[in-house]
């Protein structure tokens, strides 16, 4: 007989739940499925005990089905690539199955499902993730009519937090963190001339291999060994390094995860692997690379920020921001804490700048306050975010003062222009006359716009919500908040007129819906993440803050701020936390691969780039967006009067 | 008595004396396949045969491929391929097989081939697409090396779509790939008796979801036939 790679196989070895399965456990699953065909509306006879096996997993191959509770209601659909984990479902739990097209899927069985889950954590981890999104949808299309099972959903998310830890060394793999910097020696080399190679190279560890022409490894040689096996042992120097190597060192795959590296050096108590591609070694991995891993330092661009003598200088230093983001993503730090740590360096180039304006034209006339708005007020900057700021000076001016502040805000606009904080489009700065007022200026202009309540005039005074003292005196930005927000909150015709502007970015859930059923992606246009993501959920979290006269600016702390003071329910703050996090860190995700790419960083996301998997955690953060879109709405009313 | 017992009948009233205490014993011997049997509950073998020409008597089998279907489902463990030997040359399909001689160097013998095909035939419904052919160079085989044919009830997935279209009023290729494509089945490019016979497995599943309630769908609504052979080996 002759051996073939089926499609099956092939499928499997691309799906994102067995892909990193090695060959022979995909061998074993492939042999464990069965493949049955329904046409467009016929019901699914997957937990029929009419047949042979049990159903532990099923895989949509092409075509699409619904998932519908025995109530009734919708619970999912499935498009091609996607799965249910039948295995995991209690009797009274089971969906009608019904195909929305012709479909061809995939069943595994369920002995053989049970088998990859205890020959592979990386499967289980996975299929526990994957279940973990399915409940919190779940429990979130039945929030209303069930509180109290939603204890569960935060024990179970606490219980896997707590393990997110490990969980990074799960999700990556030797070949991205291994070293290639690799030295070879031959195993006659004295002890002498290889602690010199060592300091030379600044490697910790030395390849020994049979002859100059024959990289077959024999041996490695640490500096732990030189510590251990010549001085406590007395060796001389000159001895040849055969008598101190470590001979047929254990090595690892470049294609292994992390944790399998950690796992063997913790079992054989050594600190350096050799890392293979076939039978070739391509590079060495420690236990410092593991370490390092999770070790973050974006701390030296804010010192070289503060260190700046010249724009020149700050524009060096911020030219590399982009780099840390890609290094903080891959680090996976949490999405809110990239946009601080990112607003931080943006705020220090501001007051850098604000400094050389004052040495290069001389001491402010009257005391001034430099405010940033929108993302940078939030703390929630990003690549690309624009510039929008503006300058509360407190008197008014004569003519040759009111130049200086001219000359100053011009300044440092250019200034954040040519570090990478493009101009605000709708000018929105500093530089512009009609935002650079004194105090009481500022305040008739607030009063005007509520008044008005045109469009235009709510969008401007939205922005005094998200607003944030950046460099200057402190009671003149205090003085105009707390105005702004008294005049807001005696002001519920105003609420609603923000809550209508706010539901003007809607997230794209008919995008998805075309997404479930077309399976070529040929005409799907890019994602807006920002403006279909992150904005909406940022504008619910004003809203409200507002409604509670909350003056936490920042979108996370906003709603921790509401769960606290009962403005907004405990999970629906926790939800929407949880969404913002995600929708962000996919941004910053796409960004960050953009800039890796050297293409444009932009706020575009491909929906045909992502997963299965990943497709579908998008499409229930936007579900849950859109519903608690509904429910401001009802609370505040919307549409302008 | 209908045609598919009758032919059944002639058959074996032919070989059955022929068959007895040889490999084919067991398909002379045991009851057919009922006509209103559950497709639900019926195991079928669907088959397809490479040949290096169009005549079962002057060309050869070159490989032939089959799987399984149970409970109305590919068992995709039950996959097999195998390359058979060709005493002459390769023909003229070469080409579209992609099967060089070279490639047949190291093939099973026909005669092994038969015997395991013989072995998972039992008690199960063959699928061909375009069953005349298939079925005429397997049973040259069988007579050449076992002296009787091959006994067993088949179904082909062409004339069940071409009584499909027949009933619509339509006209469409009838061709494997045209066939698929009616039912949203994409071709893969892959061009060899096991991917083949796995492509005609999936077009069943999809004409049985189609034919009618999965649950009830007898074996006469998908057309079911008896061989009918009474030609002597020469």
């Amino acid at each position: 007989m002759v051996s073939e790679i089926g499609d099956i196989q092939n499928f499997l070895s691309h799906h994102p739940l067995f892909k990193h399965l090695p060959l022979s456990l995909i061998e074993d699953a492939s042999n464990a499925i069965y493949v049955a065909f329904d046409k467009a509306g016929a019901n699914l006879d997957i937990f029929s005990n009419e047949k042979d096996f049990d159903t532990g997993l099923i895989i949509v191959k092409t075509g699409s089905l619904e998932l519908r509770s025995p109530d009734g209601s919708l619970q999912d659909k499935l498009s091609a690539g996607d799965y249910l984990i039948c295995a995991e479902l209690v009797e009274e739990e089971r969906p009608a199955i019904r195909s929305l097209e012709d479909s061809l899927y995939y069943e595994l069985t369920s002995p053989a499902y049970s088998r990859l889950l205890s020959l592979s954590p990386e499967f289980a981890q996975r299929c526990q993730n994957h279940l973990q999104t399915m409940l919190s949808e779940h429990l979130l299309s039945i929030e209303t009519q069930q509180p109290a099972l939603r204890s569960n959903e935060r024990a179970i998310k606490n219980a896997t937090e707590s393990e997110e830890g490990h969980s990074f060394l799960l999700h990556r793999y030797v070949r991205d963190h291994m070293s290639t910097q690799l030295v070879f020696v031959e195993p006659d080399t004295t002890i002498q001339q290889a602690a010199q190679l060592m300091r030379d190279h600044n490697v910790t560890s030395l390849l020994v291999r049979a002859h100059e022409n024959n990289e077959t490894l024999v041996g490695i040689v640490t500096d732990r060994d030189f510590r251990t096996r010549v001085l406590a042992e007395g060796k001389s120097v000159d001895e040849s390094l055969q008598h101190v190597m470590t001979r047929d060192p254990i090595t690892i795959a470049e294609s292994s995860l992390l944790y399998e590296a950690q796992t063997k050096m913790m079992t054989s108590g050594i600190h350096h692997l050799p890392v293979l591609r076939d039978a070739e070694i391509v590079g060495i991995i420690t236990v410092s690379d593991i370490f390092r891993i999770n070790n973050v330092e974006p701390l030296s661009l804010n010192k070289a920020i503060i260190a700046a003598k010249s724009v020149a200088d700050l524009k060096k230093t911020s030219d590399k921001i982009p780099d840390l983001l890609v290094t903080l993503a891959e680090r996976d730090t949490r999405p809110s804490e990239i946009g601080e740590i990112i607003t931080l360096l943006y705020d220090g180039i501001t007051k850098k700048l604000i400094a050389l304006a004052e040495k290069n034209f001389g001491a402010a006339p009257c005391a001034f306050a430099w405010l940033g708005f929108g993302s940078q007020a939030r703390k929630e900057q990003v690549i690309g975010s624009d510039q929008d700021n503006a300058l509360i000076i407190a008197r008014p001016l004569s003519a040759e003062e009111a130049l200086y502040f001219s000359r100053l805000s011009h300044f440092v606009c250019d200034g954040l222009n040519s570090c990478g904080i493009p101009y605000c489009n709708g000018g929105i700065m500093a530089s512009n006359d009609k935002w650079r007022q004194p105090l009481e200026q500022w305040k008739s202009y607030f009063s005007t716009w509520v008044e008005e309540r045109s469009p235009k005039a709510i969008m401007h005074a939205s922005i005094f919500f998200d607003m944030r003292l950046i460099s200057g005196d402190t009671s003149l930005a205090e003085n105009l908040q707390h105005f702004v927000l008294n005049q807001a909150q005696t002001n519920t015709i105003f609420l609603a007129l923000m809550s209508g502007n706010a539901l003007q970015h809607s997230p794209p859930l008919g995008f998805f819906k075309n997404f479930v059923l077309e399976n070529d992606g040929g005409h799907i246009n890019t994602l807006d993440l920002k403006k279909r993501g992150t904005i909406p959920i940022v504008d619910i979290a004003r809203n409200y803050a507002l409604a509670n006269s909350i003056k936490e600016v920042n979108t996370v702390a906003r709603l921790n701020k509401l769960k606290e003071t009962n403005g907004m329910s405990s999970d629906f703050a926790t939800s929407l936390i949880d969404a913002h996090e995600f929708i962000a860190g996919l941004r910053i995700e796409s960004q960050a691969k953009q800039h890796k790419q050297h293409s444009q960083v932009t706020n575009y996301l491909d929906p045909a780039s992502l997963s299965p998997l990943l497709r579908r955690q998008l499409k229930s953060a936007f579900n849950f967006v859109k519903q608690a879109q509904t429910s401001m709405k009802a609370k505040f009313g919307s549409g302008y009067i | 008595m209908g045609l598919y017992q009758m032919f059944h009948y002639i058959q074996r009233k032919r070989f059955a004396e022929k068959a007895r205490n040889r490999p084919l014993s067991q398909q002379y011997f045991s009851e057919q396949i009922a006509q209103h049997h559950r497709i639900h509950d019926t195991e079928f073998l669907v088959i397809d045969c490479e040949m290096s020409g169009l005549k079962a008597s002057k060309n050869q089998l070159l490989s032939i491929g089959w799987v399984t279907i149970k409970n109305l489902r590919i068992v995709n463990a039950s996959c097999k391929y195998f390359l058979t030997h060709s005493e002459t040359g390769t023909g003229d399909t070469t080409k579209i097989h992609g099967l060089m001689e070279s490639n047949i160097a190291g093939a099973t013998s026909i005669a092994s081939v038969l015997l395991i095909l013989i072995k998972h035939m039992q008690d199960k419904v063959l699928v061909f697409h375009h069953a005349p052919l298939d079925i005429a160079f397997l049973q040259r085989a069988a007579l050449h090396h076992f002296q009787c044919p091959f006994l067993f009830s088949y179904i082909d997935t062409l004339n069940i779509e071409q009584h499909r279209l027949q009933l619509q009023g339509k006209h469409g290729g009838l061709r494997l790939a045209q066939c698929r494509e009616r039912y949203g089945l994409l071709s893969n490019n892959q061009h060899n008796a096991l991917a083949d016979a796995y492509a005609t497995a999936e077009l069943l599943l999809a004409q049985a979801s189609y034919l009618g309630d999965k649950k009830t769908l007898t074996l006469k609504s998908l057309r079911v036939h008896s061989t009918c052979h009474w030609k002597k080996a020469h």
